[in-house]
């Protein structure tokens, strides 16, 4: 009887302890409402209804960083690499909408499991299969003298409906976008990478440049010695 | 066995279920204190302003120039970018408001003091928003004098003072306690100075009538002597000619703590003694604080007779130390110890010659030591005739210490004899009078910090019955070529808020609130008046001398000069409505633009819809009409209103647009998806601009509401009037006024003298973009 009586006293208290939390000054949250931004885009209208492909990843929480230098921060983003297009899933009513692109500079997304972030520019690229330059989202792998993008697309196969992922790389130096080919060739054709230098990192970190993480490695590499 | 288990182990899953709650409830504790702390942490700003003038004609034009700093740190980092003046009458009554925008913390700009504006000391008030959570004396005040050219002229005038001691002199004792058998400082302040008081013996007596001390008053009624209580006796003062006053020195206790700091060379010295005080274990510490930043820390023995410390000057901050004796939880002694700053800035001003004749060009030379591009204000105006008005005019004085004191009747500054800079003995009276920084513990921190522009608060409520409107959708637009929208959903309070920046200068805004019949007339708006809170205070009069009555005469004179010679006064350049539009659509680009004007002529809406729009389908069929979007995606109408905006302003009367045909018409553009803006759903959007633009005026009904957001400010510039007709007499008061910025090492101004002889006063004051302060004054004078 008492034990119960002395377990009853502790709920009590812990209820009355919660009960007399107040969680006051709302500044914050206010101040947050009054300056946020708010994103702009056109309701999406699914190209490939039942083909996940087309998405680079899950929604994940992300910053949309405007071209007025505005970030809004906390938005359920992701990249349809179809479409080439930021996707944003409303929480009020999780309609989906394909973010304005000429409003925005870039957008980066963080996976709350692993915290990676993830970051993505907006780039004026000139298509292999068109005239024009078109914007497109290059994902940032490595930053520095020479950065590290790769460009994540899809194409798709009428035949089969299936979508054939890729993922091409570019190398950005003084806001210029090259094209390149994944592994060393692609690497040392550019002028203005010291050519024995980079074989230098590549040969003495073992690295393997045709797939995407030696490369980063590889570009971190090069930028860490060129900046000493 | 599920119950067996549960019952056998009933306590514990309650005892951890228990543990699990308090463990949530305390990191929601942590996160509402962290959320709290950093209201306060963020601290408070100051404000400093300069007039151009002491005393102004009602008509004429006031040129000011304001400095917002962070009130800690005395630099301009993370201020607010909207600065709120005001100018209240002497029953703090306001009688002019305005808000201007500040750019790194500076702003200037040319009011209008209003015709009807009569003879009176009005106090002009200076503060933000931020400001507005902490008491309204810690805004920047000054007062000035406005007189109209008929009004008489009066000797004395009401004037609203803080209010009046009830003693005729006040004691302050150093460290706020009194000891019997130990010497004190005391200082003393004469509460209603009186010429007739100067040099008049005060006596100290004690209960039984005898003389312990006596001291002859000051010329400005307060100083201090030295002084030792003698046990069981209490002590009053009378002064000589006014001994049927008696003032009341504080008591003095038996035992208990006493507190002196001073300063010695280039150490302060602080002495704590304990009068067979408490003798157990509770912990006593020694903490200074200089705006609100700890400067010195320490925890002392609870039983220790005596205690001498010794600091290095320059181990504390520049300006007001609050020093605070505390035990346990209660503040035994306080004691406030001034450092005059010296690491500002330094700038010189190079006068060619002291003496100029009237009208004479000048040319002065002004150099900053350090080049660093500078926000200031120069000026050459007339020296100051008002004594009782001297206050808050030096920028540095102002914000390391006058501004530390504002507001408190009990403080007072008194200069050690020995320096004449050295304004170090600053004393309180006890109970831990109001300084500044003790009001911030209870500070709520309701009002924004305006960084970006002009937080704009209103309500909504029904005006029958006076309850709010809530959750309701408001809509903030201007009438534009673009469509700039913004939203936001009224509260639980039916408040609402919108930040204005600088786009929406001098415009008329409109609001809107969404969900309501068009004919719906029971709204009522309200929008926040940011007003200084003036408060109530005493009445008293304020006497004129001789000399500032005979000036007051002559700035009345100058006045009459002036209209009767008709001198054109440049108008303050406020920013003119626009047009053009600075912003772009919020939706983004159209994605079809028609002009109206390219095709042959169309008498109404329906034929515009249907032979010139193809993304759209207008209907109209008696008074009903509908309008909907061709959405390019799905290739079919979307099936919802489609989202109409006039002029820049949602407009939901199809009715008017109806009417509307290529003649009128300007533009429209048309956005043929649906859109989604932030939680707003556009279901396409049609955006028609009139040749006019213009809305109809019986759109307005209580749903909808205008705004004017009047901003003063103007571009930095020199706004002074220069344009005099010939043969007109040259009577300029201000002889040069630039607030602005500089970049240079080396500045040259120059500017005529005017045919108003007397001496004048060269001034630059300002902050550096790294935060230091900056002033220099040089005196001239016109023969």
């Amino acid at each position: 009887m008492r034990s119960i009586f002395i377990t009853v006293i502790l709920v009590i208290a812990t209820l009355l302890n919660s009960y007399s939390q107040n969680i006051n000054c709302c500044y914050d949250s206010v101040s947050e409402k009054v300056y946020e931004q708010k994103i702009v885009a056109k309701l999406f209208i699914n190209p490939l209804i039942n083909n996940n492909n087309q998405y680079y990843s899950n929604w994940l929480k992300g910053k949309v960083y405007l071209n007025n230098g505005d970030v809004i921060s906390n938005e359920l983003l992701r990249l349809n690499r179809y479409m080439n297009e930021l996707l944003w899933l409303r929480k009020s009513d999780y309609k989906t909408g394909m973010v304005d692109k000429d409003m925005v500079l870039g957008f980066s997304t963080e996976n709350p499991d692993t915290k990676q972030i993830k970051k993505f520019t907006k780039a004026r690229i000139k298509n292999w299969y068109s005239s024009d330059s078109i914007d497109v989202f290059i994902e940032i792998l490595a930053e520095g003298d020479i950065t590290l993008g790769i460009f994540r697309t899809s194409r798709l196969n009428k035949n089969s409906n299936e979508l054939t992922l890729k993922n091409i790389p570019y190398i950005i130096k003084d806001n210029k976008y090259y094209n390149i080919k994944s592994g060393r060739r692609g690497l040392y054709s550019l002028p203005f990478i010291d050519k024995t230098q980079m074989k230098s990192v590549i040969k003495a970190n073992h690295l393997k440049v045709r797939k995407e993480e030696g490369m980063k490695m590889a570009i971190e590499l090069y930028n860490k010695q060129s900046s000493k | 066995m599920r119950n067996r288990f549960i019952s056998q182990n009933f306590k514990l899953i309650v005892l951890l279920c228990s543990l699990l709650s308090s463990c949530i409830i305390f990191s929601q504790t942590n996160e509402s204190f962290k959320t709290l702390n950093k209201c306060l942490l963020d601290k408070n700003e100051k404000v400093f302003v300069q007039l151009d003038k002491e005393c102004y004609i009602s008509g004429e034009t006031l040129n000011f120039s304001s400095l917002i700093l962070n009130a800690s740190k005395l630099n301009t980092d993370g201020v607010s970018e909207e600065v709120y003046f005001e100018m209240v009458d002497n029953s703090n009554k306001p009688v002019m408001d305005w808000h201007c925008n500040a750019k790194n913390g500076f702003s200037a700009g040319t009011v209008t003091i209003p015709d009807s504006i009569s003879f009176g000391i009005y106090t002009f008030k200076a503060f933000t928003n931020w400001m507005r959570n902490f008491s309204p004396d810690l805004y920047f005040s000054k007062k000035v004098i406005i007189t109209r050219l008929n009004d008489k002229t009066l000797g004395f005038i009401p004037y609203s003072v803080a209010e009046n001691q009830e003693q005729l002199i006040s004691f302050f004792p150093e460290g706020g306690t009194l000891i019997e058998g130990i010497e004190s400082r005391i200082a003393y302040k004469v509460n209603k100075m009186d010429s007739l008081l100067i040099n008049k013996i005060c006596y100290i007596k004690d209960n039984e009538g005898n003389t312990a001390f006596q001291f002859n008053v000051s010329e400005n009624g307060v100083g201090s002597f030295n002084f030792t209580p003698v046990s069981g006796k209490s002590y009053n003062a009378e002064i000589d000619s006014a001994a049927n006053k008696k003032s009341e020195l504080p008591k003095a206790s038996p035992n208990g703590y006493w507190l002196k700091v001073f300063r010695s060379g280039n150490s302060v010295r602080i002495n704590i003694v304990n009068k067979d005080a408490y003798q157990d274990n509770e912990k006593l510490k020694l903490i200074g604080t200089t705006r609100g930043k700890i400067s010195y820390d320490t925890i002392l023995s609870s039983k220790a007779k005596n205690i001498q410390i010794e600091l290095p000057l320059n181990s504390l901050r520049e300006g007001i130390t609050e020093f605070l004796l505390i035990r346990g939880n209660f503040i035994i002694n306080q004691r406030l110890f001034y450092i005059e700053p010296s690491g500002t800035q330094s700038v010189n001003i190079n006068l060619p010659k002291t003496m100029f004749n009237s009208g004479e060009k000048a040319d002065i030379g002004i150099d900053l030591n350090e080049v660093d591009e500078s926000s200031v204000t120069v000026s050459v105006s007339e020296v100051p005739h008002f004594n009782g008005f001297s206050f808050n005019r030096s920028l540095l004085r102002y914000m390391y210490f006058d501004s530390e004191l504002t507001g408190i009747p009990n403080a007072i500054a008194i200069k050690s004899n020995l320096d004449e800079n050295d304004a170090n003995l600053v004393l309180l009276s006890t109970k831990f009078g109001q300084y500044a920084w003790n009001t911030y513990q209870n500070s709520e921190c309701l009002n924004l910090k305006e960084t970006s522009g002009n937080i704009l608060k209103g309500k909504v409520k029904k005006h029958s019955s006076g309850e709010p409107v809530v959750g309701s959708l408001i809509t903030m637009s201007c009438i534009d070529s673009v469509s700039t929208l913004k939203y936001c959903n009224t509260d639980i309070n039916g408040t609402f808020l919108f930040l204005l920046d600088d786009y929406y200068d001098n415009k008329d805004i409109v609001f809107q609130i969404h969900g309501y019949p068009r004919t719906q007339n029971d709204i009522e708006w309200e929008f926040e008046d940011k007003d200084g809170r003036a408060g109530s205070s005493t009445m008293s009069t304020f006497a004129f001398t001789n000399s500032e009555l005979n000036y007051i005469s002559l700035c009345k004179n100058i006045g009459l000069v002036d209209k009767i010679f008709k001198v054109k006064q440049k108008k303050s350049a406020n920013k003119d409505f626009t047009l053009a539009g600075s912003k772009g659509n919020f939706y983004g680009k159209p994605d079809d633009i028609v002009h109206p004007a390219d095709f042959t002529e169309l008498i109404d809406f329906d034929d515009v819809a249907a032979n010139i729009v193809p993304g759209i389908r207008f209907r109209s069929k008696g008074e009903k009409s509908s309008m909907q979007v061709y959405s390019l995606l799905k290739h079919e109408i979307i099936p919802e209103e489609a989202f109409v905006i006039l002029n820049g302003i949602p407009y939901d009367d199809l009715g008017y647009i109806a009417t509307l045909g290529t003649k009128l018409i300007k533009k429209i553009e048309v956005s043929q998806s649906t859109i989604l803006y932030g939680d707003i759903t556009c279901p396409g959007i049609v955006s028609i601009y009139t040749n006019n633009f213009k809305i109809p005026a019986n759109y307005y009904n209580s749903s909808k509401c205008i705004y004017k957001n009047e901003i003063k400010s103007i571009p930095f510039s020199n706004s002074l009037p220069n344009d005099n007709l010939k043969d007109s007499p040259d009577l300029k008061q201000t002889l040069y006024w630039f607030p602005g910025t500089i970049l240079n090492k080396t500045q040259k101004i120059q500017f005529a003298t005017s045919d108003l002889k007397g001496k004048y006063e060269v001034s630059v004051k300002g902050v550096t973009k790294s935060g230091k302060l900056i002033e220099k004054t040089a005196i001239i004078e016109v023969k």
